[in-house]
């Protein structure tokens, strides 16, 4: 039977996720989680001590996302991000194809260096700076616009670093970085191959042979002009850019050698941005002023606040039903705890967002009883629904409606029908890959 | 292992993305009046 409260706790949950989505007047979408979570609060569905533990949960990984992106706003403050939009176009040499490989090649390090949000930030407006000078017609530019959020997007599930629903989950499930990435690296990228595969093979033909553009001989012979602007021509550092992509990588690397030593993550991340913007003090003399002005410090309360809500509704029973309803199938075992849990998580994130149905799907597994491995496959197979399987639709992930909001604010059309035309081809094969493949995976080694 | 991942996951970058196929004089960076972080911001 279910009570009042319940019914009370849904109303606000999904009345938080509409206004979160939907986003009336540009509201930002910490607003409306926030508030849902007060009235939570108040109702008394979450308790103080249920607020404790949550904020010992949610910090570390929000501050860990937050230190990519300072990472980024330094570097895109040395020119870093427009070098790359020009070397991809000169380095692509007149050729569509290439062009398209670079692209999706781009997004996926992105992700992997940064984190998904962050990635489609900074990769969209390079991607559109691209497809507006070359001057693509729709039909040839959609193919780049829409590989590129779907790889920048995916290309958070093979290592938990880049997406900050898979660090939350993961402290709830107690798994550490290095056995998340041995279990999910090679299913996910499996996915993420038969993203870009199935997108190649379905826009081949609109992807142009050739760009129409100064190929790089051509370039060579026409010096000081650049391709994108050829009236500024403002000089770079290349040592500087040298640097920081050094300390960056060893910044992702120190995540997996230091934190088995009992370092936090978002220490690690810290010290990472806090290097990065010194080296650019010492070579630019540039202060941390833009770094703490342009980082969203508010996304510790937007994750803080998702997962108020979330515990309210474990709190009001939605747990319950979907461990009555799905606790029997997950106890068969792998390969119906892959599957069952990896499709639940889909259908999650396409009804409410990714970030809520990974933590939901989470706390229910944790309360199945269920064996350590079958626990961190239910958990792993969560990830891959809610990173690739919630790319079937725009609601699936921030990230792609952040990817909507920019194409919409360039005035490139781009309708929910269209997304899902091109999504619903590719997302479930790849959601069935990476799920069978983390089955089969997950017999190979465990 | 994972060391040797990103030092593979970097050097990568730099040769794909960061290592111009101009000589060093050429170098020059397009410049906009807004960065493409705080376009992206202004976009949302």
């Amino acid at each position: 039977m279910v009570d009042f409260s319940t019914i009370l706790m849904l109303t606000i949950f999904l009345f938080s996720i509409a206004l979160m989505l939907w986003r009336p007047k540009g509201i930002n979408e910490t607003i409306p989680v926030s508030i849902g979570a007060a009235f939570i609060v108040i109702l008394g569905i979450v308790d103080f001590k249920d607020l404790k533990s949550i904020l010992s949960i949610v910090s570390g990984p929000s501050l860990t996302i937050l230190s990519t992106i300072m990472m980024s706003i330094v570097l895109e403050s040395i020119g870093f991000f427009k070098w790359i939009a020009q070397n991809i176009i000169l380095k692509s040499n007149n050729s569509g194809i290439r062009l398209y490989i670079y692209i999706n090649l781009l997004c996926f390090f992105m992700t992997m260096l940064f984190n998904n949000d962050g990635s489609i930030l900074i990769t969209t407006p390079i991607i559109i700076h691209i497809i507006r000078f070359l001057s693509f017609k729709p039909h040839q530019y959609i193919p780049y616009l829409i590989s590129g959020a779907l790889i920048a997007t995916a290309s958070s599930a093979p290592i938990a670093v880049s997406n900050i629903s898979n660090l939350i989950a993961l402290k709830i499930v107690g798994l550490d970085l290095n056995s998340y990435v041995k279990i999910m690296f090679i299913p996910s990228m499996l996915g993420i191959l038969t993203i870009s595969i199935l997108l190649f093979l379905l826009f081949r033909k609109h992807i142009p042979k050739q760009l129409g553009f100064i190929t790089l001989n051509e370039k060579m012979t026409n010096p000081f002009t650049h391709p994108l602007d050829p009236s500024v021509k403002n000089e770079i550092d290349r040592n500087l850019f040298k640097i920081c992509i050094a300390v960056v990588v060893m910044t992702r690397g120190a995540f997996f050698v230091l934190s088995p030593l009992g370092i936090p993550l978002e220490m690690i991340g810290l010290l990472g941005a806090f290097v990065l913007i010194l080296i650019r003090w010492v070579k630019t003399k540039a202060g941390i002023k833009d770094v703490i002005f342009n980082s969203p410090w508010h996304i510790l309360i937007f994750a803080f606040s998702m997962y108020v809500l979330v515990y309210g509704l474990k709190n009001a029973g939605l747990n319950t039903l979907i461990i009555s309803s799905f606790g029997n199938i997950v106890e068969l075992g792998t390969f119906h705890a892959t599957l069952s849990m990896g499709l639940l998580t889909t259908i999650m994130s396409n009804i409410f967002n990714n970030l809520p149905a990974v933590m939901i799907g989470t706390l229910a597994i944790t309360e199945m009883d269920l064996n350590i491995t079958l626990l961190q496959v239910a958990y792993l197979a969560n990830v891959i629904g809610s990173d690739i399987g919630s790319l079937l639709t725009p609601i699936g992930t921030l990230a792609t409606l952040l990817w909507m909001f920019i194409l919409k604010k360039h005035h490139i059309k781009m309708t929910w029908g269209k997304y899902i035309g091109v999504t619903v081809l590719v997302v479930p094969a790849a959601l069935i890959v990476s799920l069978l493949s983390l089955y089969l995976w997950v017999l190979l080694i465990l | 292992m994972m060391l040797l991942y990103f030092s593979i996951v970097g050097v990568l970058f730099y040769k794909l993305f960061l290592q111009s196929p101009l000589p060093a004089k050429e170098e020059t960076v397009a410049g906009t009046n807004q960065s493409t972080y705080e376009q992206s911001k202004a976009a949302v």
